[in-house]
């Protein structure tokens, strides 16, 4: 275990592997350099001086594009992707598949279900003000209806997963119906919805997705011991005293929740829950409490730099973050799968 | 010390019962083998002793108290458990499975006291791992990985330890090692341990007490020479065979004959 | 023939009677005889029948048996119950490349379209094959539908994101993202119809050999079978007739999983009986999906990709929770 030092303090202990939070440390410098570069760019051009004017008076011009614009945006854009990666990391260790995603439960498609059918059927009337809402109630819907039809005196991650699937199918279905029945317009900005974007976030979403976030950081607390243990068998996991069916529902919905909370404000940025925890798990091998932090610094640098590529890359045009996501995920999940098959 | 026992026992898989109003104690500080042909519930039966599968009729008793009713970590403190294939999580040490017997004496606030480190050194001491601590568990051979899981459970350090098939698929030096851990775990530590096993042979040469399970309910019990005897396997396994001592270690031995012979 | 299949034959008879009756207004089966035996030219009705329902008719009973046939020879081929060309990813890399050429050029040929479909599925089977469903894949059934999974979102996500740079596409994605039978004229469809055609007679010669292969490779390959050649036939065939069926009528779901599963039910695990069987069921289902997408909300269609997951979906589950087991 290379570095781990072990801490004991009456009767409190814990073992804690300096070497893997050093590598967190600097992960979380990367964020934050992303963080800084996604304030400086974009489409006005400021220099370095009248940047930090800007930064130092949040009243002016430029101030109010960078604490008004640029970084609740790029902050949204952070959270989203913490929680999808969070989300992934806690399936994947659920149902012991590294291919696991917040797609996988469904989660995704019952957002997308019920944020299209908000969209066209009731935003005319009351605004869009309660998408998220909407998105988040389809996604925990979603995952509850799989956990129902998977349970049969308890679930198992295979049965689980199919039932995902099915579910997904059915419900992109329904979405797809809903989508050819309406407008084009409404559908167009239902598939910007859908490639997932932090367009236009503001400090209110910002403020309602930390809480949100936070919350759940803390109900992950005492379950993270449970959930590094997830990929036992059951029969093991119950020999050394584990609820595994409680705790695996526990961790689902709680997996569930995040994604959930992170579609509703950033769309459905599919990639990240996949991606990132692999990437987690390539820079620290061994699972731990490290690991869960790693993989939330990387999801949030991952939509954040994606945010910031959309802005930057083709001027004029200010690209959903989800197509970068996905850019990005691609060839390393191909990759991923080369290597698995054989 | 624990005393495990099932009490008038019916359960299956769907809606078939594969074990039948069974009822069993089993002896404090004592080898005990659960013998049987294959589908006769032997493996059900310890899974249900095990608190792995929910009773249809019936319960399992620990200490004199329904296995169900208690809290699932405190069994776990006097109970452990190795699965027939178990397998380990991708890239993990020895030691840190080995540490995973811990859990059930861990809490969130104390998850690696100065107890736990003590369990899992002894541990590895005694299954004779303290040497590959550092390896990862899929680089070990067959025998040194059943060592490793055996070693999990005697980290947990309970009283009973529930084994399903230890020595499957590994060749017969392999097995004896593990057989012959278990028994050392018996002699010194006065662990109960209860165990299915293929070889009955071997089950003679190790088993203090023997339970033959035939369809889903105890066929015979007690001492392997009491237990072994040329009509009882003839009974168990629908097999013809003759029973002599062994010459070296004096208990039963099953010599089998085909279906024209004897 | 078994009375079993003869029943099938007289189902699948019906189903395609009913289909040239039913729509906006419902056809009596005598006026179907009419129009099909001595149609006159000024008979409405008449024309009716024997242009746009019959096309349907005919895109959905090629559809349906390619499908059918192609989702059980990918099950034999990976020995997993629920590969399927909907679930493997096969239809959304279709979708991918239409939408691709869609925004590549907006007046694209209707044949160049089909093309395309065809070509994206294709490419999308050889990429699923190539990655994610080597024969035997050794980790179990998860591992495979998870890649199938992950694979359909990532192609998704690409069709997506191209249709929020340019919205040429929009409505070759609708229309393959909900699936149709009855958007094409015949001319347009009939060389995709010989190639299901073609291909479902080719498969023939192989049923006995893929028996042995269901038994696993090593069997076969004991039994004398060049087992190398045979994984090839079996996907180039998936890949012509799952490319055909969706460069045809789009994101059909399901229907490739659930019909060799009935199949299988029906006629045992022979081969040589249950695959001709999903033939003819596969091309059954998809009339009957098709017949009740017409007339379910009228006068407007329930898109028919729509309704066979909404008919699928469901019947799925429960086969996962019967059998789906308890072998997590």
């Amino acid at each position: 275990m290379g570095e781990a030092r072990v801490l004991r303090l009456g009767r409190l202990s814990r073992v804690v592997v300096w070497r893997a939070w050093r590598r967190v440390a600097v992960a979380l410098l990367v964020a934050l350099l992303i963080l800084l570069a996604s304030l400086a760019l974009g489409e006005a051009a400021l220099s370095a001086p009248q940047w930090l004017a800007a930064l130092r008076s949040p009243g002016s011009g430029a101030g109010l594009i960078l604490w008004q614009l640029r970084l609740p945006r790029t902050l949204l854009g952070a959270l989203v992707g913490a929680a999808l990666a969070l989300s992934g990391w806690l399936l994947q260790q659920v149902m012991r598949n590294p291919l696991a995603s917040p797609d996988t439960l469904g989660v995704t498609a019952g957002a997308a279900t019920l944020a299209v059918g908000y969209l066209v059927f009731l935003a005319a009337d009351v605004g869009s003000a309660w998408m998220p809402l909407a998105a988040a109630l389809g996604a925990l819907l979603a995952v509850l209806l799989v956990m129902l039809a998977a349970w049969r005196g308890g679930t198992t991650p295979l049965r689980l997963v199919l039932m995902g699937i099915g579910l997904s199918t059915l419900l992109s279905a329904v979405t797809t119906f809903v989508l050819v029945s309406s407008p084009l317009t409404t559908t167009l900005s239902a598939y910007v919805w859908l490639t997932g974007s932090v367009y236009g976030g503001n400090w209110s979403d910002v403020g309602w997705l930390a809480a949100c976030f936070g919350v759940a950081l803390v109900a992950l607390m005492p379950l993270v011991r449970l959930a590094l243990l997830a990929p036992l068998d059951d029969g093991l996991a119950v020999g050394i005293g584990v609820r595994v069916q409680w705790t695996r529902t526990l961790l689902i919905l709680l997996a569930a929740g995040l994604a959930g909370i992170a579609v509703a404000w950033g769309g459905a940025m599919a990639f990240v829950g996949l991606v990132a925890p692999h990437v987690a798990r390539r820079l620290l091998r061994q699972p731990g409490a490290a690991q869960i932090a790693m993989a939330i610094v990387v999801g949030a640098s991952m939509t954040m730099a994606a945010d910031l590529a959309g802005r930057l890359l083709f001027p004029p045009l200010d690209l959903p973050a989800g197509l970068f996501v996905a850019a990005i995920g691609a060839p390393f999940f191909l990759g991923l799968m080369m290597k698995q098959a054989r | 010390m624990a005393t495990l026992s099932a009490n008038r026992l019916t359960l299956g898989y769907q809606r078939q019962a594969i074990l039948r109003e069974l009822s069993l104690e089993l002896p404090e500080g004592r080898i005990s083998v659960l013998v049987g042909s294959n589908g006769c519930g032997k493996s059900t039966l310890l899974k249900a002793l095990a608190r792995l599968l929910t009773p249809w009729q019936g319960q399992v008793a620990l200490e004199g108290e329904d296995i169900r009713q208690r809290p699932t970590k405190a069994v776990a403190r006097t109970l452990s458990l190795l699965p027939q294939h178990p397998v380990a999580p991708e890239g993990i040490s020895v030691r840190q499975l080995v540490g995973l017997g811990r859990h059930p004496h861990q809490s969130w606030l104390a998850q690696w006291s100065e107890g736990d480190e003590r369990a899992v050194e002894q541990a590895l001491l005694r299954t004779g791992l303290d040497d590959l601590s550092e390896q990862r568990v899929e680089t070990l051979s067959g025998g040194q990985r059943q060592r490793a899981w055996i070693a999990m459970a005697v980290a947990q350090d309970t009283p009973l330890m529930l084994l399903d098939e230890p020595t499957s698929f590994l060749d017969l030096t392999h097995q004896m090692e593990v057989l012959e851990l278990l028994v050392s775990l018996n002699r010194d530590a006065g662990k109960t341990i209860v165990m299915v096993l293929h070889d009955l042979n071997l089950a003679c040469r190790y088993a203090d007490h023997i339970v033959a399970i035939r369809e889903g309910r105890v066929h015979a019990q007690g001492r392997p020479q009491a237990v072994i005897t040329r009509e009882r396997v003839k009974e168990i396994f629908q097999l013809e065979c003759r029973v002599i001592e062994d010459p070296f270690f004096h208990t039963p031995l099953c010599i089998p004959f085909g279906k024209g012979a004897a | 023939m078994s009375p079993r299949t003869m029943l099938a034959v007289a189902g699948l008879a019906i189903a395609v009677v009913v289909s040239l009756m039913a729509g906006g207004h419902w056809s009596s089966p005598l006026q179907v005889w009419h129009a099909l035996w001595s149609p006159s030219p000024t008979d409405v009705d008449d024309l009716l029948i024997r242009t746009t329902r019959m096309t349907r008719t005919l895109v959905a009973l090629t559809v349906g048996a390619g499908l059918g046939v192609a989702g059980g020879i990918m099950q034999t081929l990976t020995r997993n119950p629920l590969a399927s060309p909907g679930l493997l990813g096969v239809n959304a890399g279709a979708l991918l490349v239409v939408v691709c050429l869609a925004t590549l050029g907006s007046g694209l040929p209707g044949w160049l379209a089909s093309g395309g479909a065809f070509a994206g599925a294709a490419l999308a089977a050889l990429a699923v094959w190539a990655i994610a469903m080597r024969p035997a894949a050794p980790s179990g059934p998860l591992r495979l539908i998870l890649a199938g999974a992950a694979l359909s979102a990532l192609f998704h996500a690409f069709s997506q994101a191209l249709l929020v740079i340019d919205q040429q596409g929009l409505d070759a994605m609708l229309f393959w993202l909900a699936g149709s039978v009855a958007a094409r004229p015949l001319t347009q469809v009939w060389p995709l119809m010989l190639v299901t055609l073609a291909v479902l007679l080719a498969c023939w010669p192989c049923l006995r050999q893929w028996n042995l292969l269901a038994a696993g490779e090593a069997v076969a390959l004991g039994a004398g079978i060049s087992v190398w050649r045979l994984q090839l036939i079996s996907v180039v065939c998936v890949v012509l007739l799952a490319g055909a069926a969706v460069a045809m009528a789009g994101n059909i779901v399901f229907i490739g999983l659930i019909v060799p599963h009935l199949a299988r039910r029906l006629a045992g695990p022979d081969h040589r009986h249950w695959l001709p069987l999903a033939a003819l069921l596969g091309a059954a289902l998809l009339l009957v999906a098709d017949v009740m997408s017409r007339t379910l909300i009228p006068p407007r269609e329930v898109p028919i990709g729509v309704m066979t997951a909404l008919l699928g979906a469901p019947v799925f589950m429960a086969l996962v929770r019967r059998q789906g087991g308890r072998h997590g």
